[in-house]
């Protein structure tokens, strides 16, 4: 009984100083990644309340890095040869960091938001779970970029962005031993994060039932840090030639 | 099994029921409900709550009229649906599976994350647990009562504070961060996917004969306990959204609330959290497997399963039926995902709560609106899962539907196939002690 009662009375003291410490709203982070398949250049827009804070024209296979913005809800206009492929309403949570990862392949003349039907039907059932092909439309996906490590631990994951392409593997090794793998990564879908070892690393990937390597890539590890690989293909090589990029989140404490 | 000899006084009998329900509940499903529901996730959880309500007053109704606990199973045998009882049973042993598989799974997945632990630990630990509470449910220490109580009591207490705690930091954009605003009526769909947190109450359904002056307060505690789960539901899911953001406990899904902890307060949000899971789904995992064995024990007896799992060791413990089910349930942990668990184990509960209010409907002469909301809500959960099964997982979908398929059409079969093995060495007894 008493233990009841002395957990009873942290539970209150818990949530008295949980409301006296009224905290300031944390801005949320965000990063573009434009991986659409398009010959120019794609329009991004960002806007609140009606009210376009942020717009940029991105490269294919650009990455940016981390803006701040006030937490809220934001939409997100995205335009390829000055046609609206994609608007979307999104939520930019408190002290939240993100991916917004922009892939697939503009039609000409398309609608804006275009699905398949199997896209629609699984967004209706399964919602911001769902991760389909969409016919390898263009599609913006919200990738929480948040991870948890233990200290000086970092974490990996590789996200297949080659509209197309066989499932993927991955393996990274460190002075030529094999430490951590992936396999059968499909389109458009990222494996989960894993660990990974301190200092140089080589990472390379094949495709589903090959052991042809079809890339090999070295990098740096620096501790607590979320390293994510977005494999593409190369511009107009669409199914045989892949490229990685790379992007680096550090640990938010 | 262990000696039954104390009675169960209204808060023993609350707080199993609360404890029964939130024990792998909250912990497992808050993930996967945001995923389809994000804003309304509450709505889910208030939807499906009003099911868990009507299903309580259901089961309590039934128990008080025939004055015989057992649940769905005895209930139909009074009705004199038999054959009907007999596939429910072996469907709800089912069920009972893929919950205590679900909480495996959930305290694996808590537990190594606190240790940052890999794929195999969290397979080591869903398939140790599962083993350590086989043996000690062998060795006879099964159901232990009051440890229990005090596990439930903790864990509810961690629960309402982190979720108190979450509403105090409210800011509506948590709801929606990281992810797409979703429609209303996606909160109905998302109640259908985790009934599943709140079928634990039924397991007081089996206790009836130990509940004291069960007549008069089974009724009011357990309805108290279902509606305070309910709130409590709604209170968590919200607070632990404001504190971790919905993208992350979707990401996170199979340690939703560990991640809102660390969030909230850093290293001692997972340790308390690591505890309170860790202990509320073992407790879960125990009372979940002692009574599906018991219920098992019974069934048999009453020559709806093979006699086999009547078989008793020396501690008086259903052996075959614990190593069996605990040994089915570990392998489904080890090699299921989770929401394909949850979503199977629901549909299951969905089935049998749904025959349970239509009983009571037909058995009732007053109140018939409460079983007859809760049959309404049942076809549209079983209706609005089984969608989401189909387009979501169908192989899952359809390896169920094999299953009810070989339960309803294979029963029958199996059963006089052991009734004829068990009268051939029964009558091969009796010859041989004829010739003695």
């Amino acid at each position: 009984m008493k233990t009841l009662q002395t957990l009873f009375l942290l539970f209150v003291l818990f949530n008295i100083c949980g409301c006296s410490q009224n905290k300031a709203k944390k801005p949320a982070q965000i990063r573009w990644g434009q991986f659409l398949i398009s010959d120019s250049a794609a329009h991004i827009s960002l806007s609140r309340k009606g009210t376009e804070i942020y717009a940029a024209d991105l490269d294919y296979a650009t990455l940016t890095e981390y803006q701040k913005y006030p937490p809220g809800k934001y939409t997100v206009s995205v335009k390829t040869d000055g046609q609206e492929i994609l608007n979307k309403k999104i939520g930019l949570g408190t002290d939240g960091i993100y991916t917004l990862s922009l892939y697939g392949m503009p039609l000409k003349d398309q609608k804006t938001n275009q699905s398949s039907t199997s896209e629609h039907l699984h967004r209706i059932t399964e919602g911001a779970a769902a991760e389909t092909a969409n016919a390898y439309l263009p599609q913006l996906d919200i990738m929480d970029d948040y991870f948890a490590s233990a200290q000086n631990e970092s974490k990996i994951r590789i996200v297949h962005l080659a509209p197309g392409v066989e499932p993927i593997n991955a393996s990274i090794s460190k002075s030529g031993n094999k430490k951590v793998s992936f396999s059968g990564i499909p389109y458009p879908k990222s494996g989960k994060n894993k660990s990974l070892n301190n200092g140089r690393n080589t990472i390379s990937l094949s495709l589903n039932g090959s052991s042809q390597e079809i890339s090999k890539n070295e990098f740096d590890v620096e501790k607590e840090k979320l390293y994510t690989f977005f494999v593409i293909p190369y511009k107009n090589k669409y199914l045989d030639h892949l490229r990685l990029v790379k992007g680096i989140t550090p640990k938010m404490h | 099994m262990s000696k039954k000899t104390s009675k169960l006084g209204p808060i023993s009998v609350w707080a199993l029921a609360a404890g029964g329900m939130v024990g792998g509940g909250i912990y497992t499903v808050l993930g996967v409900v945001l995923a389809i529901s994000a804003q309304w996730t509450w709505l889910a959880f208030l939807f499906t709550g009003l099911l868990a309500i009507t299903s309580a007053y259901s089961y309590v109704f039934l128990a008080n009229k025939f004055n015989e606990g057992g649940g769905a199973f005895a209930f139909l045998e009074e009705v004199g649906d038999e054959t009907i009882a007999g596939s429910l049973s072996w469907l709800l042993i089912i069920g009972y599976v893929l919950t205590i598989s679900v909480y495996a799974y959930a305290f694996g997945h808590y537990v190594s994350f606190a240790f940052h632990g890999g794929p195999l630990i969290i397979r080591l630990l869903a398939a140790g647990i599962v083993t350590v509470l086989i043996l000690l449910n062998l060795a006879g220490v099964g159901k232990l009562t009051k440890v229990e109580i005090t596990i439930v009591s903790v864990n509810l207490l961690v629960l309402l504070a982190l979720g108190v705690y979450g509403l105090t930091q409210w800011d509506s954009t948590q709801l929606i961060a990281g992810v797409e605003p979703r429609p209303l009526w996606s909160g109905f769909l998302g109640g259908a996917v985790i009934f599943m947190a709140y079928e634990g109450f039924q397991l007081l359904s089996y206790e009836y004969d130990r509940i004291k002056n069960v007549q008069k307060t089974f009724m009011p505690v357990l309805l108290s306990a279902v509606i305070f789960v309910v709130i409590l539901y709604i209170i968590v899911s919200l607070g632990a959204t404001m504190l971790g953001g919905a993208a992350s406990l979707i990401s996170f899904k199979e340690i939703a609330l560990s991640v809102a902890a660390q969030k909230a307060l850093g290293s001692t949000g997972v340790i308390i959290m690591t505890v309170a899971a860790g202990f509320a789904t073992a407790a879960a995992i125990n009372s979940t497997l002692f009574s599906t064995a018991n219920l098992s024990k019974n069934i048999a007896k009453k020559n709806e399963l093979p006699a086999w799992f009547d078989h008793t060791n020396s501690n008086n413990v259903p052996d075959r039926s614990i190593i069996l089910l605990g040994s089915l349930a570990g392998i489904l942990a080890i090699l299921g995902s989770l929401s394909s668990l949850v979503e199977a184990a629901s549909l299951v509960f969905l089935c049998t709560f749904g025959i349970v209010n239509w009983l009571a409907y037909r058995e009732s002469e007053k109140r018939k609106w409460l079983p007859a909301v809760g049959i309404g809500i049942a076809i549209i959960n079983a209706v609005g899962l089984m969608f989401r099964l189909v387009i979501s997982k169908p192989v899952a979908l359809g390896a169920l539907v094999m299953v009810v398929l070989l339960i309803v059409l294979g029963r029958p079969f199996l059963l006089n196939t052991s009734k004829g093995a068990d009268n051939g060495t029964s009558a091969n007894d009796q010859n041989r002690n004829h010739k003695k």
